[in-house]
């Protein structure tokens, strides 16, 4: 992997098998499976710095080849190569335990998107007060209302510190004045040297944060290059 | 950092087992105690009504084997299923798995300590000095640490094959049943018909038990059989481990 390259895919694919239901000891024995590849055979790479937006229909794979990317599956051919911590913006209230108070859990939460012992202490007040949530650190966090979970989940992510930032619809979570925090974080994020993977059906916000956009179709690359071009004819395809 | 994390996050978990169990309980903590004192009196005056195997102090003999037994049963029965509970964690990043499984088996490891503690205060008050020599002692804390070496090992095999046949968790729980009664913790090796001995020679957990019960029964267990049994334990983490690491990357893929 060349030096100013953090993310390098060759041609990856990825299969799935199809479970109707939970699969148990005797079906797996004389049930035939029934695969579906969500990936086939995808070269990209992302340099360090890089925004790129990825658009596509529903289907097309777009959270699969994101999920390989943070690690959190692995693909059944093809090698991924990821340099440096990666937050992802993706599933904002996975993780957070429901019993344990938002301390707690902005506690366990940080371990688990890799930050230090240290980084959360550090960081821990501009979390609270980045997800406003202040008056309720100590309450259990099923006492939240969705609208807190999500600000909670995003200032996590934005307060992890990462090279690689993976960013899906988040920008609509929360009220208006969230929306604009969160929106104005991101773009904070751009003018920094951060890596970032931007997935969204919003196509002016992807045109205006992203110079170059990945159009997935049926798990195969159709277009990549210049935001503008592959929106356009991503816009008249459909 | 990937070492330091785990090591992190495997305490924060434990830690966050241990409290959200009695999270909401008025008495709060004084559960960790008052739940292995309930226990204990239970076994004391149920058991040893019912059985006796002419063993003096029986109702301590039971307390040395079914304390470190509730451990090492409800440790295995509450990882096996747990990576499959705790998808939402897995699916948030790309976090060392094994700290699942091995978090639960340190929070229940840590009230089996409480326990085994106050039954060592006890001990002290019932003037049961014999189980407090050096030797005693040093006994005890080998079996406690092969126990707790035993118990994650076969969690991590179990909690990760559960998450690709959910049949393992049913598997698991009646196995560990029958375990039960063919360990000696309720009665003593030496009531075991002496033609059926060698079939419990297979059990490792035959060695730990005697181990623990040396100041009340003594069970002279061939060195070698010993030797072999805690090679056995400490195989299996090993291969528990390595088993774990090889199956974790595709747990996403079936929850």
């Amino acid at each position: 992997m060349k030096n100013n390259i953090v993310i390098s895919l060759k041609s990856v694919s990825k299969k799935y098998i199809l479970h109707h239901e939970k699969p148990t000891l005797v079906e797996s024995l004389f049930k035939t499976k029934e695969e579906f590849w969500a990936l086939k055979n995808i070269n990209l790479e992302i340099k360090k710095g890089q925004k790129l937006g990825i658009i596509g229909p529903n289907g097309a794979g777009k959270s699969t080849l994101l999920k390989i990317i943070t690690g959190i599956t692995v693909p059944t051919s093809g090698s991924v190569k990821a340099k440096g911590r990666i937050a992802s913006l993706i599933d904002l209230e996975a993780g957070f335990e429901p019993e344990l108070t938002g301390e707690e859990n902005i506690y366990i939460n940080g371990l688990l998107l890799g930050m230090a012992k240290k980084e959360i202490k550090n960081n821990f007040n501009r979390i609270v007060k980045f997800a406003e949530i202040k008056k309720f650190i100590d309450s259990p966090l099923h006492t939240y209302s969705s609208g807190m979970k999500l600000r909670l989940g995003f200032s996590l992510a934005a307060f992890s510190n990462p090279d690689i930032l993976i960013i899906d619809e988040v920008i609509t979570a929360g009220d208006e004045s969230f929306q604009r925090k969160s929106y104005e974080k991101i773009q904070e994020f751009c003018h920094q040297e951060k890596t970032i993977i931007f997935v969204s059906h919003i196509l002016d916000i992807l045109k205006k944060l992203c110079p170059q956009t990945l159009w997935l179709d049926r798990g195969k690359i159709k277009e990549f290059g210049l935001s503008k071009k592959v929106v356009n004819k991503y816009l008249h395809f459909n | 950092m990937r070492h330091n994390q785990f090591i992190d996050l495997l305490l924060a978990l434990t830690e966050k087992e241990i409290k959200a169990r009695y999270k909401h309980a008025v008495l709060g903590f004084l559960w960790i105690f008052i739940n292995p004192l309930v226990q204990m009196l239970v076994m004391g005056f149920v058991f040893s009504l019912i059985f006796k195997f002419g063993i003096k102090d029986y109702y301590l003999f039971l307390f040395l084997g079914l304390l470190p037994w509730n451990f090492f049963s409800l440790a295995i029965n509450k990882a096996t299923p747990r990576i499959v509970w705790d998808r939402s964690l897995i699916q948030k990043s790309n976090f060392p798995r094994a700290v699942i499984p091995l978090s639960m088996v340190l929070s229940h490891f840590f009230h089996f300590a409480v326990s085994w503690g106050m039954l060592m205060i006890f001990l002290i008050l019932m003037g049961q000095w014999q189980f407090l020599t050096l030797k005693a002692l040093g006994f005890q804390l080998l079996a406690i640490i092969l126990l707790l070496i035993f118990a994650s090992g076969l969690s991590l095999i179990t909690s990760a094959y559960n998450v690709f046949y959910r049949d393992i968790n049913f598997i698991v729980q009646a196995v560990i049943l029958i375990w039960f009664y063919a360990t000696p913790i309720i009665y003593p090796f030496s009531a075991i018909p002496s033609n059926y001995q060698t079939i419990f020679y297979l059990n490792p957990l035959l060695t730990l038990f005697s181990l623990l019960q040396k100041p009340l029964v003594e069970v002279n267990l061939p060195l070698s059989l010993v030797l072999i049994h805690v090679l056995i334990i400490l195989l299996t983490l090993i291969l528990g481990w390595i088993f774990f690491r090889k199956k974790a990357p595709y747990f996403t893929d079936w929850l």
